[in-house]
């Protein structure tokens, strides 16, 4: 089956720091791909590089066989690649429906239109259903400024499943969050992958996340890929464990 | 487009009151009796109060709900006083179609302005915005074939309503009020209407997380571009119904001093709430009108009840009075967003 996304010789040098150098990846359909490697091997700027954030300075990114290298950001999105950001972002004077409404709003080409209220549009049962999965139908009318933080990552999830993506880009879905949060946050994110069968490529420090929910495990280190397989391969792997993982990790496998 | 009215109008009456429709009852109300109390004197400031406050509520959909500081609508203002005035005094004088005129050719202008300005976040914007609006204000000045250059317009006439079976004479003081009140409370209905859409969300979000709005399909510049073009066309509206309001224009209606005017009046009345800078028009207008005839040094006072209120009272004098109102309808349960709260009147 042809690849879903596919990355090819991609590159990004900011001054002499080689961010991205030369990556390349292909991640078919229906599976959840982690990309792990220590801070600074280029993990956020690879999602940038794919998303339409930062031009490459080099290589071709493909979403289902189209050249989507260049594009704008929303254009992007509107060719089906969502994603998520690893400092939450999301609209904090809005209510928690607003924020979910307006991707269901923008994927019907509906937020040119000066007339009729959005409150009373049809996406708006949409993007009721689409919080109620995510656990926060009781929380719809809260602004998502004043929500916690594992609630607005939750409201971020939403919004990017409201675009009805493809593929799905989650940047540290986990970041910042207690310990009772993150189980509730992953398996909520679990649940929707399952359920949605949207294809998922997610960034996590958190092994045992990384290691119970991927399907393919690739090592990121100073740019490049330097290890790609199945996670019990990943473990095993004697330069993964040397540049990155370390003892505690060694201890576990 | 037989999609476009489907759903608004569901439940449309039954839902209309509860969601900030008694708000516009009592203005169009209050608007339409008050003159008959009033002195003719009283009648016309109050008609330069409607004008500068449809004014102010158009620079409010860029700041209030865009996030956008323009400090340059004066400009658009002022074409489309020019505009309509040159209408006016050409040989089919009609005051609707000069004020159609005075709209688009604003609306025209902040078309071309705003594609070079919206590029540029906060400070940067406004200050393109400024340098836009003093070009234009030059433009005014030295074009003196057809502005007059410094010496403006005068003479402006205010033709007769022709309403088919008769005409109705605008010259009476009383009669232009009730012109500009239909004009102004038809705009503000149409602006208030844009906020609550779909289109209207956008702006919001893209006031709230600017950087957010493209990963979610929206090119964020279209939207800015879209309100700035909004807001152009109804600053010139309040324009084009200043030329005959006043008789006479001069380029100054361009400077940025009059720009500083919507920014003063949006921070007085507060631009959270969308009647909040018709409010602040109301409260500065009558201020000058009452502090001038006191004393010459009016702008201090002015310049001072603005700083008190923007640090006491940071909502503004139309956030009280929501919060107040809000307070009032559901004492006990914490406000909640989206019935009464943001955008009502």
């Amino acid at each position: 089956m042809a690849a879903l996304l596919k990355i090819e010789g991609l590159r990004k040098h900011f001054g002499s720091v080689r961010a991205v150098d030369g990556v390349d990846l292909d991640v078919k359909e229906g599976e959840l791909t982690a990309v792990i490697g220590p801070n600074g091997a280029g993990k956020t700027t690879l999602f940038h590089l794919v998303t339409g954030a930062i031009e490459p300075d080099a290589g071709r990114v493909y979403l289902d066989g189209q050249d989507i290298t260049g594009w704008p950001p929303a254009a992007i999105v509107r060719a089906g690649l969502a994603r998520t950001f690893q400092i939450t972002s999301v609209f904090p004077d809005l209510t928690a429906l607003e924020n979910v409404l307006l991707p269901c709003l923008a994927r019907r080409r509906e937020t040119a239109r000066l007339w009729g209220s959005y409150t009373r549009h049809p996406a708006r049962a949409e993007a009721l259903e689409l919080l109620s999965r995510v656990g926060l139908a009781d929380q719809a009318e809260r602004p998502v400024g004043q929500m916690s933080h594992a609630d607005q990552k939750l409201v971020e999830v939403a919004m990017a499943l409201a675009t009805q993506p493809r593929l799905l880009l989650l940047d540290e879905p986990a970041a910042g969050l207690a310990p009772g949060e993150t189980e509730r946050v992953i398996g909520t994110l679990r649940e929707m992958v399952t359920a949605g069968g949207v294809t998922v490529v997610l960034i996590e420090h958190d092994m045992d996340i990384v290691f119970s929910m991927a399907d393919r495990v690739v090592v990121l280190h100073q740019g490049r890929v330097l290890a790609d397989g199945a996670p019990g391969d990943i473990r095993r792997n004697p330069a993964v464990k040397e540049v990155y993982l370390g003892g505690t990790f060694a201890g576990r496998a | 487009m037989a999609r476009a009215g489907s759903f608004s109008m569901n439940r449309r009456n039954s839902a209309w009151m509860e969601r900030g429709g008694w708000p516009w009852l009592a203005f169009v109300a209050v608007a339409a009796v008050l003159p008959l109390v009033l002195r003719e004197f009283h009648v016309h400031l109050l008609t330069e109060i409607l004008i500068l406050g449809l004014f102010a509520a158009a620079f409010n959909l860029l700041f209030g709900y865009t996030g956008l500081l323009s400090f340059g609508q004066a400009a658009y203002f002022a074409i489309g006083a020019y505009a309509c005035a040159l209408w006016l005094k050409g040989p089919w004088p009609s005051l609707p179609v000069g004020l159609i005129a005075g709209a688009v050719l604003a609306a025209a202008a902040a078309l071309v302005v705003g594609y070079l300005c919206v590029r540029r976040d906060e400070i940067y914007f406004a200050m393109v915005t400024l340098a836009c609006g003093q070009l234009i204000f030059v433009a005014l000045w030295r074009w003196r074939e057809v502005t007059g250059g410094s010496d403006g317009i005068g003479g402006i006439p205010r033709p007769p309503l022709d309403l088919g079976a008769w005409a109705v004479s605008l010259a009476p003081t009383l009669h232009f009020y009730y012109f500009t009140l239909a004009v102004v409370a038809g705009a503000l209905y149409v602006l208030w209407r844009i906020t609550r859409s779909p289109f209207g969300l956008a702006l919001r979000a893209v006031r709230d997380n600017h950087r957010r709005v493209d990963y979610l399909g929206l090119p964020m510049r279209r939207y800015r571009l879209a309100a700035f073009t909004v807001s152009g066309l109804f600053c010139g509206l309040a324009g084009a119904l200043f030329a005959p309001y006043q008789g006479t224009i001069t380029p100054v209606l361009a400077d940025w001093m009059w720009s500083a005017e919507p920014v003063m009046m949006t921070l007085l009345g507060g631009p959270a709430v969308f009647g909040g800078p018709v409010l602040g028009a109301a409260l500065i207008t009558l201020l000058k009108d009452f502090v001038a005839s006191e004393t010459e040094y009016w702008p201090l006072l002015v310049g001072t009840a603005v700083v008190l209120l923007v640090l006491f009272l940071p909502g503004g004098v139309g956030g009280a009075v929501r919060d107040a109102a809000v307070g009032w309808r559901a004492p006990s349960p914490p406000i909640k967003a989206g019935d009464a709260g943001e955008e009502a009147v």
